[in-house]
């Protein structure tokens, strides 16, 4: 390291212990293997943080989506779905806690509602063509130059 | 729902959404005699019906939008239902579209205006062929499921825009006699509008390939390594080379040196430790403790290559000089930029008044 003295004990000691205290609750000791860190985060995107605004427990820095994250990933080891996980989130913090309503009740509406606009759309569309395409009519005007 | 409304953005936002839809709906308004059409089109596969279609699925794509962020408002307003819309509703259904819309697009681009020539849908082979080539390479590379789909309908559009900078530079050289690569910047002189346009095309197919790349292939962890230990996050192989502290006039200064070492070297074998290999790049992500603080502030730090961006954050140093590094690797994230500048150079290319108006 050329920019920079090399670490003297005490002073870092004195800093790391302050930085090792403020890390270390978020922080596993042995890197985690990353199948698992990437069922956690599968599992963190599908949740609201509680506390944030719009933000999943994946992406949030906040502490409480660190401890959600944490318990996803002791409920994963102890063998538990992410089914029953999710569902177990559900069961302590309503329906609101998902990012992907499921579809049934009111969220039926929601899911079918885009699709509804779509096959309006296209109908709409089909009759425009319809009443509109006439192959004889059309003239061929310059089709290389026109831009759009 | 985004909470704009208790800070300043809110209206700004408010205040430039209600200006540009004045300003377009106006001009509309004012040009209509100009824009009008004579509601003939010459036939139901042509490039007007495309952009009919093409229509249909941003209006689609806007009411998705639209339907997505008020509903929870609605449904706790209506039916007395707390609950939350996110991004695995709206990726589960702007993903197909925009999938749709490049397809279109794609295939507009390929097709000229009015009457479709006989055997015009031959133009749709090269680019085929282009994008399963792609699919072919990228599916020998590990990609899977979706993301190959995806990657794949990118590449045909991307091949498409292409092709018919292709074709436009073979007909000048024809017709003019210029060398082929002369004949390519010449077509934005011939046709700026046109070819402007196809860049603009271009452009989001870059941005689009890094959206799904580095929304599939993100990957985040956390190492707890000593000095001299490597550790692999995503196709990065990285070695802690030991932390150093500086006292500076305003605060401490802890930063660790982590080198990339190059992917040939991905395995690392008895005979050849990981200490004897060169690095490609070094990177210090630090952490900064102001005397006023009682928790350092980590200052991450980012390389930047057009494989994607790896992110390094100091997560905590401990007093035998080992660390804990955070490292996020997002692939193709240098796309999304590239991609999305080239889209507004060429519309900035193609608004600029030129000789023909």
């Amino acid at each position: 390291m050329a920019r920079a003295a090399q670490l003297t004990r005490p002073v870092a000691l004195a800093l790391l212990l302050v930085a090792w205290g403020s890390a270390a609750a978020a922080v596993p000791a042995p890197a985690q293997p990353p199948a698992l860190e990437q069922q956690v985060r599968a599992i963190a995107s599908r949740l609201r943080c509680p506390v944030c605004q719009n933000e999943s427990v994946a992406d949030s820095p906040s502490g409480l989506a660190g401890q959600m994250r944490a318990l996803i990933r002791t409920k994963l080891e102890e063998g538990q779905s992410p089914e029953e996980i999710v569902a177990y989130f559900v069961s302590r913090y309503g329906q609101w806690i998902l990012l992907d309503p499921p579809r049934k009740g009111v969220g039926w509406i929601l899911w079918t509602a885009p699709v509804v606009v779509l096959f309006a759309a296209l109908v709409v569309a089909a009759a425009f063509l319809r009443r509109t395409v006439r192959p004889e009519e059309a003239t061929a005007d310059s089709p290389e130059s026109g831009g759009h | 729902m985004h909470d704009f409304t208790q800070s300043l953005v809110g209206p700004i936002f408010l205040l430039f959404i209600g200006a540009v839809l004045a300003f377009s709906v106006g001009v509309l308004l004012l040009r209509r005699d100009e824009v009008r059409d004579d509601g003939i089109l010459p036939a139901y596969l042509s490039r007007e019906s495309l952009f009919l279609l093409n229509n249909v699925v941003l209006l689609v794509l806007a009411a998705t939008v639209f339907i997505g962020t008020t509903f929870p408002l609605l449904a706790e307003a209506v039916a007395g239902v707390r609950l939350s819309v996110g991004p695995p509703f709206f990726n589960r259904l702007t993903v197909p579209l925009a999938l749709a819309l490049l397809v279109l697009m794609a295939v507009a681009t390929l097709l000229p205006w009015g009457p479709v020539p006989r055997g015009v849908l031959r133009r749709l082979a090269a680019p085929g062929v282009v994008s399963l080539g792609c699919v072919i390479a990228l599916a020998g590379a590990g990609v899977r499921g979706s993301t190959l789909g995806t990657l794949g309908v990118i590449a045909f559009a991307a091949a498409a825009q292409i092709s018919e900078f292709h074709r436009g530079a073979r007909a000048l050289c024809r017709a003019e006699g210029r060398p082929y690569l002369l004949a390519l910047p010449a077509l934005l002189g011939v046709n700026r509008r046109r070819y402007a346009g196809y860049l603009a095309h271009l452009g989001l197919a870059l941005a689009l390939a890094g959206v799904a790349a580095s929304s599939a292939y993100r990957a985040e962890s956390d190492h707890a390594v000593r000095r001299g230990e490597t550790f692999r996050v995503g196709s990065y192989l990285l070695r802690y080379d030991g932390a150093a502290l500086s006292r500076l006039p305003d605060r401490l200064e802890v930063a660790a040196a982590i080198s990339v070492l190059p992917p040939r070297d991905l395995e690392v074998s008895p005979g050849r430790p990981a200490a004897a290999i060169r690095a490609a790049a070094t990177l210090y992500p630090s952490e900064r403790l102001y005397p006023q603080q009682r928790t350092p502030i980590p200052t991450p730090a980012v390389r930047s290559t057009w494989r994607g961006d790896l992110y390094l954050v100091l997560l905590a140093v401990a007093p035998d000089g080992s660390v804990v590094v955070k490292a996020i690797v997002n692939p193709l994230v240098p796309w999304i930029w590239t991609g999305g500048l080239l889209m507004a150079l060429a519309g900035l290319m193609s608004i600029w008044p030129g000789r023909h108006s």
